[in-house]
Formats: C-alpha cells, sequence, structure tokens
C-alpha cells in the first residue's frame, strides 16, 4: 500500500511547471536574439567556454592513450611474431621511436601550417586544438589560444590544406572556432577556374555544399574554390575545398554541387587564426 | 543527500564529461548527448516533475557548451524529461521492454522536437534531410547507451530504492 502511495506521488503532474519551462526557455530564446554579443548571456557563454577549458584538455589527454594503443594494435597485425619475440626487448625503443616519430609528424604539420601561412603572406598565431565538438549538430573546436595572444572574435581560421573556419568566442586563454562545416557557416567562395562566385555552407551530414551557382555557370569536379573575399569575413584567396559531385534537376533554379574540404577537419590538430589580416571581421556564420 | 542536490551534481558531471569525454564517443559523428541520459533516468526515478526541471537545467546547460541560440534545447528536454515522467510513472508492465521503448520514443522525440525548434528559429535549413542522417542514428545511439547506463545512473539517483535493471524498475 504505502509502495502504491509512494509511486501516486511520484507520478502527479504539474502542468503549470511545464507551461513555465517552456515560457522560460521561450524568454532566454528571446533574450538571447535581442541582447547584443556583449550581453549577459553571452558573458555566461563565454564563462562556459573559458571553464570548459581544463576539462576538454583533459579529456584530449585521457583518450590520447586509448587512441595511440588502438593503433599499435592495429599494427600489430602485420608482424605479431617478430613482437613476440622481440616484445621485451624493443619496448624502451618503440616508445622512444614513437615519441620521435609523434615529434617529426608534428613539427611537418606546423612546418606545412607556417609555409602556407607564409605563402598567402598573412600574420598568424598558432594553435593547439583542445575540444572537439561537444554536439551532433553544432560543428566547433575548441583551442588554446585567446585575447591573450591577441585572437579575437571574427578571426579566420585555417590550416595546411585551407579554411578551417571562424572565431566565435574568446576568452583569455582559449577560443572557440565555428566550422566551416556547421551548418550555420557560409563563406564566400570564387571557382578559380571560372571565378564565379558563391557561397558554400556546411552541413550537419559533413559534406560542403556550394550554393547560389546558376546551371550555365556550374563548375565541374575538381575545381577549386577559394575565398572571395566579399563582406569581409575571411581574406581572399584561401583555399576552401575542391568540387567532387555537381547535379542539377531540369526544374531545378541552382546546381547541386558538393564540395570536400581539403582540409581533414574531424582530425585537425594545429591551426593557425589570422590575426590583423587585412580584411575586417563581421557576423559568424555566414553572413556574407 | 537531498533528492536536488544529487540530480544537481550528476547534471554538473554530466557537463563535464559532455565535453571531456564525449566527443571522444563520436560514432559516425553523432556525439553522445549524456545530458539526456540523465534527465531520462532521472525522469525514470523521480517522475515528472524532476524530470521537467532537471531536462530543463540539463538543456540549458547543453546550450550553453555549445555554438548556437540558447533555449531550444532547455525547451525541448523540459518537456520530454516530463513526458517521459509522466509515463514511466503511470504506465505499469513487467520486463524491460516497456522502459527501452520509452527511452527510444524520448529519444527519437527529443531528435525530432529539437530539429523542429532550430528549424522554426531558421537554423535547420536540412531538417527532412536531417532525420535518416542525425536523427534517428542520434536515437539509436542514445537508447543503447541509456540501456547500458540506466541500471547504474537510477542506483546513483534513487538511493533508497537501488536497482539493478530495467526489470526491477518494471
Amino acid at each position: 500500500m504505502k509502495r502504491l502511495e509512494i509511486d501516486t506521488r511520484r507520478g502527479a503532474g504539474r502542468p503549470l511547471l511545464l507551461v513555465g519551462l517552456v515560457v522560460a526557455a521561450l524568454i532566454l530564446t528571446t533574450l538571447w536574439y535581442r541582447e547584443g554579443d556583449t550581453g549577459p548571456l553571452h558573458a555566461v557563454r563565454r564563462g562556459i567556454v573559458a571553464v570548459s577549458q581544463p576539462f576538454a584538455i583533459a579529456g584530449t589527454v585521457v583518450t590520447t592513450p586509448f587512441r595511440a594503443i588502438g593503433g599499435w594494435l592495429a599494427g600489430l597485425g602485420t608482424s605479431r611474431s617478430d613482437y613476440d619475440a622481440l616484445e621485451a626487448q624493443n619496448l624502451d625503443l618503440k616508445q622512444r621511436l614513437a615519441a620521435l616519430e609523434e615529434a617529426k609528424l608534428e613539427n611537418e604539420r606546423i612546418r606545412a601550417l607556417v609555409d602556407f601561412a607564409d605563402t598567402q603572406n598573412l600574420k598568424t598565431v598558432g594553435a593547439r586544438v583542445i575540444g572537439r565538438p561537444t554536439d551532433t549538430r553544432q560543428r566547433s573546436i575548441l583551442i588554446d589560444r585567446g585575447t591573450g595572444s591577441g585572437v579575437k572574435t571574427g578571426d579566420a581560421v585555417i590550416a595546411a590544406g585551407g579554411l578551417v573556419g571562424q572565431v566565435v568566442e574568446v576568452t583569455p586563454w582559449s577560443s572557440r572556432v565555428l566550422l566551416i562545416t556547421d551548418a550555420d557557416s557560409g563563406v564566400a567562395v570564387l571557382v578559380e577556374r571560372t571565378r564565379v562566385n558563391g557561397i558554400v555552407r556546411g552541413s550537419i551530414q559533413g559534406p560542403l555544399h556550394l550554393e547560389f551557382v546558376g546551371k550555365s555557370a556550374a563548375p565541374v569536379i575538381g575545381d577549386v574554390l577559394l575565398t572571395s573575399g566579399l563582406g569581409g569575413v575571411y581574406p581572399k584567396d584561401i583555399v576552401v575545398g575542391e568540387v567532387t559531385e555537381v547535379s542539377a534537376q531540369q526544374t531545378d533554379l541552382f546546381t547541386s554541387i558538393t564540395v570536400a574540404s581539403r582540409v581533414d577537419i574531424d582530425r585537425i590538430e594545429e591551426v593557425l587564426v589570422i590575426v590583423g589580416a587585412a580584411a575586417a571581421s563581421s557576423e559568424p556564420g555566414g553572413g556574407e | 543527500m537531498s533528492k536536488a542536490l544529487t540530480a544537481a551534481i550528476a547534471l554538473l558531471v554530466a557537463a563535464i564529461l559532455q565535453v571531456s569525454l564525449a566527443p571522444h564517443l563520436a560514432v559516425f559523428g553523432v556525439v553522445p548527448n549524456l545530458f539526456f541520459l540523465v534527465v531520462v533516468t532521472l525522469a525514470f526515478v523521480e517522475g515528472p516533475v524532476a524530470g521537467g526541471v532537471s531536462g530543463f537545467v540539463g538543456g540549458l546547460l547543453f546550450d550553453l557548451i555549445g555554438t548556437s541560440v540558447m533555449g531550444p534545447y532547455a525547451l525541448v528536454l523540459s518537456v520530454v524529461g516530463y513526458t517521459t515522467g509522466m509515463l514511466s510513472a503511470n504506465l505499469f508492465a513487467e520486463g524491460w521492454l516497456l522502459p527501452v521503448t520509452i527511452v527510444a520514443v524520448a529519444s527519437l522525440s527529443a531528435e525530432l522536437a529539437y530539429g523542429v525548434v532550430l528549424a522554426v528559429l531558421g537554423l535547420g535549413a536540412t531538417f527532412w534531410r536531417d532525420i535518416v542522417t542525425v536523427m534517428i542514428p542520434s536515437a539509436i545511439y542514445h537508447t543503447v547507451l541509456a540501456v547500458l547506463a540506466y541500471p547504474w545512473l537510477a542506483r546513483i539517483l534513487r538511493a533508497e530504492r537501488p536497482m539493478r535493471s530495467f526489470r526491477r524498475l518494471a
């Protein structure tokens, strides 16, 4: 009997409470849109970014050995017998080799980044990726440079293969970068070969899409897309990606164009933030 | 320890894990939402009021650590938490099938509702495509995680009546 009473009380709903919560959520959304970037809700989010930095770093550090073990185990399959015979003697050497190999790869990546920045004649700040996307729909990363390094909201972020995204939140020690693969991101581009303009948008599914290109001006597979510099969001002539698919129905006004970034954005580890570039920043997410 | 404090700690831990661990548990781009797991468990063990309130707080935290508008997921998760609490408290059946079904429906509903809210706000331009590529995979992933994590979470969140499995819950 007592159990039944407990369950009955537990199951009692309060519809007014639910209505209150829904209204509160709607009010928050409205306030978010109405207040500027310096409003209290935005300030709270910046605080969350700052507070979450050590946890994001810790997560990356903690999971690194597991990823490394996975890779090491995958490599065992090719010469397992050799490993069995020399495992004890080679263990120390393997660890040293792995460390050197990692340092070499990192060196190569950073050298490629610096070369890329030099080629583009950009003033940049190097940064490490310390946090990955925390949501399926929103594609952003956390980097370990903030206002203390001269980074500011709106700065473009690049990697050796091209454009990565744009800084949308900055704290003194870290920044959040909205990736070009985010569904809310938009980049003004032009096709390198034909100089036709368009907008590259991200998608939740992952691929980029080139929009607002008419059928007569459609690019071909393999065409390279560069930032056009229009709108002042991104500096001109940064590689955004390559056209991988072009299709159009007769009834479509525009061609459906799929674009692949040259940057492996899901696995990127180091980036360059373009600071003090000639182009000024503006509203993130494709306001171009 | 009071129930409210326990729930608050659970949501705080979920926030920490969402930032640190969840990104590395992504499967085919689907990042697990740990707030959903905590809120659904709270709704199961404490009822609709706890489900609604924890859903609002958990959703707000989720919105805060993201990059989009603040409020949509708080709205969605408070409704889902409340409804899950109502269903779990008022439907009675033996076995594990009913709770698992409720979790699966709650997960899919949360994904669909979130997609609709984002579309209304002009932030979900590819809603129909997202159903197949994001919402259904997310719902499946969350249901699997809920089945695995629920007995442990429920044991922590309802100490006065510990449970070891869905069967005990039902």
